[in-house]
């Protein structure tokens, strides 16, 4: 196995038991995610983006359960481990930070707290902050300011004793990116982290990120439903759809050769100013309802191309040119459909 | 148009209604404590509708007061099969005042909760909708007897009255109706805010109808778990004021009577007399918690799924 | 604002409350039937007499008149003649509140921590085995007769067992400084005082804290799986914290703020419940007193305690609001 691969998921299945049947939120996903790299996972609402990374977390609650597969991290296979060894994991080895920066903090303890929190338990083994001796409390202190300032918190000193009902949006993400790296991970997963925010701190925020990559040497999964997004600050993309990973490329060739049909429909669906068109694309039909998915591709009843094997069989990921993988049946016509038209270009 | 396409209309036309309602049905099954608390309740309910026919003594009833049938040959005797919860200090047949303590103990319930209910219903309603001064003097008055502990601002109404089953009703009306109220004005509101309040306003319904359509209906939920619940603290409370000898006539069919009587002689090791009156108030009061419980958690729009 | 504005703003606020509870005690007193001069005046006394006790007390006046002196009343200290005592009302009073509050104390400190352990159980266990017992336990607790669970308390632990004394308060310490003897046999050093009052309070404290026990259990689990459910819940648990650490420190801190605000609320039961424990165990406390007025018709001794009884409520309510406002920084001061 390559030595610059952190993190590995193959085969990937999380279920849901409720009510109405099981739902098959991710249904055999596989992908890795290479050192001090930023791997953007995209897709619509629901299709099963958040669940890989909760997966990937360990922290799948119920009715949901990881029914099978491996999720291999520094040579680990986090499913096999028990739940004190997943904790010492979270935090340390992947963080985690969430969409909704106004309730992802809690609203009774101050910013400097929470910070001091995380670090105090995974370099010290301290699980409560008011048993932690002064002088340590003092010297971490310290750091949480450094990390606050490497967030580019303004005003770091004021920040470390406030509440978060006391911070915007936009310092709220900053705070919680900074507790979530003050342990040092080597993986960040950011569920739509910006999605939350005003287009202008989004970009803020992004930025924030990249500079954390640089300057930290973590891997960052990035979760978004915004191409834009994508476009600006990841290195590889895997584009879901109900469950399942359907491509897999570096971020030039999803955007410039695209191969899988929705794939295709996702970047038509993104406004261009150079082409003024009439109307907007978008892909035809709706999300399926992933407790009675489609038979065979998932994707079929809202393909254009689809064929009777679409129906019957499922695609599997197959690698079409090095680094790019497509799910999908006629991968490698449409790939070489998009080599042609790229020449003719 | 056939009968058959008119139910096929109806289906479809509340197709989602009735979707709602099964999954409502599924909840409550699921749940162990919602269904024991049915059907202790159905059980309460049973024993009060055929008390003559399960009792075997019944009561005569002459001005009004009602008159057991007892044994002086029988008195203070231990539980046995002839008397299944023994007898108390005249020789009457315990088991079969406890049997016929149910009709009243419900009757309390029913009528106090209903009766609190309506005036919740017309005030709140009235209150939510019009706003403005009166709204804040009916919140005002309801404030008012939200600083009274309930049993204390009832034992208070009650011995002003004088004791008394009617009495202890009333006391326990003028204590309940400020809740619902609350409840029901809090709904006036929030639906209020809702646009189809405002359509219904546009097309020219009148108040009352928008009231009657609208609020009503959505309140249904958020009052049938209170009402339920409610059943069982007035019972409760009933009770409590029977214990502190403000409610019906010794030696009459009232389970906080009996208890009250029996606690006399608790203490010398007669503890029959006291003991199954008082299990009797516990086993109804839970019916109605573990099913007004059970009803909130499967009614709660956030815990539903 | 600072806390003592604050304090000092709810303190005001305070008034028009107790105005009202006033107005409600006031009405009720109206309707009592039975003749309030004849009542002061003894059955015997002779119609000349009565009257001028008519005059005296101001019966004959209007209604709005006869309230405005009922409210000065109030707020002077003249609650009116206890005749079952034969002394002033607010005298009674000052001597049964310390009984009732101890009692009352004691069974918050009961009740308060094991309800809310029980609701964290309850919570964290949800749908389990766990979840299902301390749900049916809470339910009895709010279901159960307050003065039939004295009852059988006393019939086990007194009758068969004879382990706890089933009345009274026991005896009282050499020196007496705030009326709670067990607080003041141990300001005085009395050892054999405390053993015995403490011996004496068990069982009441227990038979009066059972409800207010379950009340803070349900509230406790509601607010728990609310909180639990939350988004700072899945950081706290991402940041590889322990389950514990997670349910006590993260979510627990949150959960009690409503949970509080009905521990003010479930102060009413707590009231209410002490009239009945004080009958059954013969506890020498404001409840007790009511309970012998109302079989000697003492209506002004009845009447004060419902008032005594509401203005501690709405204080106890004033409390935790202020707890409130302490516990949850996102609460403005102002507001």
């Amino acid at each position: 196995m390559d030595d610059d691969i952190l993190l590995k998921v193959e085969d990937l299945h999380t279920y849901f038991y409720t009510y109405e049947g099981v739902v098959k939120a991710v249904d055999g996903v596989s992908f890795y995610v290479k050192k001090g790299e930023v791997f953007g996972v995209v897709g619509e609402t629901g299709c099963g983006k958040s669940v890989t990374a909760l997966s990937i977390i360990g922290l799948i609650d119920e009715p949901g359960k990881i029914v099978s597969g491996k999720i291999i991290f520094q040579g680990k296979n986090l499913r096999e481990l028990s739940e004190d060894e997943m904790r010492k994991i979270r935090g340390k080895g992947i963080s985690m930070i969430f969409q909704e920066p106004m309730t992802a903090l809690n609203p009774v303890y101050k910013i400097g707290d929470q910070i001091l929190e995380i670090i105090l338990l995974h370099k010290y083994g301290i699980e409560d902050i008011k048993k932690a001796p002064k002088d340590i409390k003092k010297k971490e202190r310290k750091r949480v300011i450094d990390m606050l300032r490497l967030v580019r918190m303004p005003d770091p000193e004021r920040a470390i004793d406030s509440y978060p009902h006391e911070l915007s949006g936009g310092m709220r993400q900053r705070a919680m990116i900074a507790m979530m790296l003050a342990a040092e991970p080597s993986l960040l997963i950011a569920d739509e982290p910006t999605t939350a925010l005003d287009v202008t701190v989004q970009a803020q925020i992004l930025n924030i990120l990249l500079d954390m990559r640089d300057k930290l040497g973590i891997s960052i999964i990035l979760i978004t439903h915004d191409l834009s997004v994508v476009a600006d600050v990841c290195d590889r993309v895997a584009v879901m759809y109900a469950g399942n990973i359907v491509e897999m490329a570096d971020v030039y060739t999803i955007f410039k050769h695209p191969v899988h049909p929705y794939t295709r429909g996702l970047m038509q669906a993104i406004p261009s100013i150079a082409e003024k068109k009439e109307e907007l694309k978008y892909i035809k039909g709706s999300v399926p309802n992933l407790i009675y998915p489609p038979p065979g591709c998932r994707f079929h009843p809202r393909c254009e191309y689809a064929q009777d094997i679409c129906k019957k069989e499922k695609p599997k990921l197959i690698e079409v040119e090095p680094g790019h993988y497509v799910a999908c049946h006629f991968a490698k016509e449409f790939f070489e459909k998009e080599k042609e038209s790229d020449k003719n270009e | 148009m056939t009968e058959v396409e008119v139910t096929g209309g109806f289906r479809k036309a509340h197709e989602s209604q009735i979707k709602e309602f099964k999954y409502t049905l599924y909840l409550m099954r699921r749940s162990p404590l919602t269904m024991t608390g049915l059907i202790m309740l159905l059980f309460v309910v049973i024993v009060a509708i055929f008390a003559p026919w399960i009792a075997p003594y019944h009561p005569t009833y002459i001005g009004g007061q009602q008159y057991w049938p007892y044994d002086s040959s029988q008195m203070l005797s231990p539980p046995s099969l002839q008397h299944l919860f023994g007898t108390d200090d005249m020789g009457h047949d315990l088991f079969s005042m406890v049997v016929y303590g149910s009709r009243e103990a419900l009757y309390i319930g029913f009528i106090v909760v209903i009766v609190a209910m309506l005036i919740g219903i017309t005030l709140g309603a009235y209150s939510g909708y019009v706003g403005g001064w009166v709204d804040e003097a009916i919140m005002r008055v309801c404030d008012m007897f939200f600083a009274f502990p309930g049993l204390v601002l009832a034992m208070a109404i009650t011995a002003a009255l004088g004791p008394g089953l009617q009495n202890v009703m009333y006391a326990l009306m003028v204590v309940w109706w400020p809740g619902y109220t609350r409840i029901i004005r809090g709904q006036v509101l929030s639906v209020k805010e809702n646009q189809y309040i405002e359509a219904a306003r546009a097309v020219g319904l009148s108040r009352f109808k928008i009231i009657w359509k609208h609020v009503i209906p959505n309140s249904i939920p958020p009052i049938l778990v209170q009402a339920t619940m409610d059943l069982g603290n007035v019972i409760l409370t009933a009770a409590g004021l029977a214990f502190l000898g403000l409610g019906a006539a010794a030696y009459t069919a009232d389970w906080g009577v009996m208890v009250s009587q029996g606690r006399a002689w608790l203490l010398a090791g007669y503890w029959w007399w006291s003991t199954f009156p008082g299990l009797a108030i516990f086993i109804t009061v839970l019916a109605f918690n573990l099913f007004g419980d059970g009803l909130r958690d499967i009614l709660d729009p956030r815990l539903r799924r | 604002m600072k806390l003592w504005q604050y304090i000092a703003r709810r303190l005001l606020l305070l008034l028009p409350v107790i105005i009202g509870v006033t107005l409600i005690t006031f009405t009720i007193s109206f309707v009592i039937p039975a003749d309030p001069a004849r009542a002061w005046a003894g059955q015997k006394a002779p119609p000349s007499v009565v009257e001028k006790i008519r005059i005296e007390y101001h019966l004959n006046d209007p209604v709005y008149v006869q309230y405005y002196y009922y409210i000065t009343g109030v707020f002077t200290g003249n609650w009116g003649y206890s005749h079952s005592e034969k002394r002033p009302v607010i005298q009674c009073l000052a001597d049964y509140f310390p009984a009732t509050l101890e009692l009352t104390i004691w069974a918050m400190a009961i009740a308060i921590p094991t309800g809310i352990y029980l609701g964290v159980v309850s919570a964290v266990k949800r749908n389990k085995i766990q979840d299902h017992l301390s749900r049916v336990f809470a339910l009895s607790g709010v279901s159960m007769p307050i003065f039939w669970l004295g009852l059988l308390l006393i019939l086990i632990f007194y009758t068969y067992l004879g382990w706890f004394p089933a009345s009274g308060r026991g005896i009282a310490p050499t020196h007496v400084y705030t009326g709670l003897w067990i607080l003041d046999s141990l300001l005085s050093g009395d050892w054999h005082a405390l053993a015995i009052d403490v011996w004496h309070i068990i069982l009441p404290s227990i038979t009066l804290s059972y409800a207010t026990l379950a009340v803070m259990t349900r509230m406790t689990r509601s607010s728990m799986l609310e909180v639990l459910r939350l988004d700072y819940i899945k950081t706290a648990k991402a940041k590889g914290l322990s389950k514990k650490v997670v349910i006590y420190r993260h979510a627990l801190r949150n959960a009690l703020i409503p949970t509080l605000t009905v521990s003010g609320l479930a102060f009413a039961g707590l009231l209410g419940g002490a009239v009945l424990t004080e009958t059954i165990f013969a506890w020498p406390g404001m409840g007790r007193y009511a309970y012998q007025a109302i079989s000697t018709l003492d209506y002004p001794a009845i009447m004060g305690v419902t008032l005594l009884m509401a203005i501690i409520f709405v204080i106890a309510n004033l409390i935790v609001d202020i707890m409130y406002a302490y516990l949850d920084p996102r609460i403005k001061l102002g507001e």
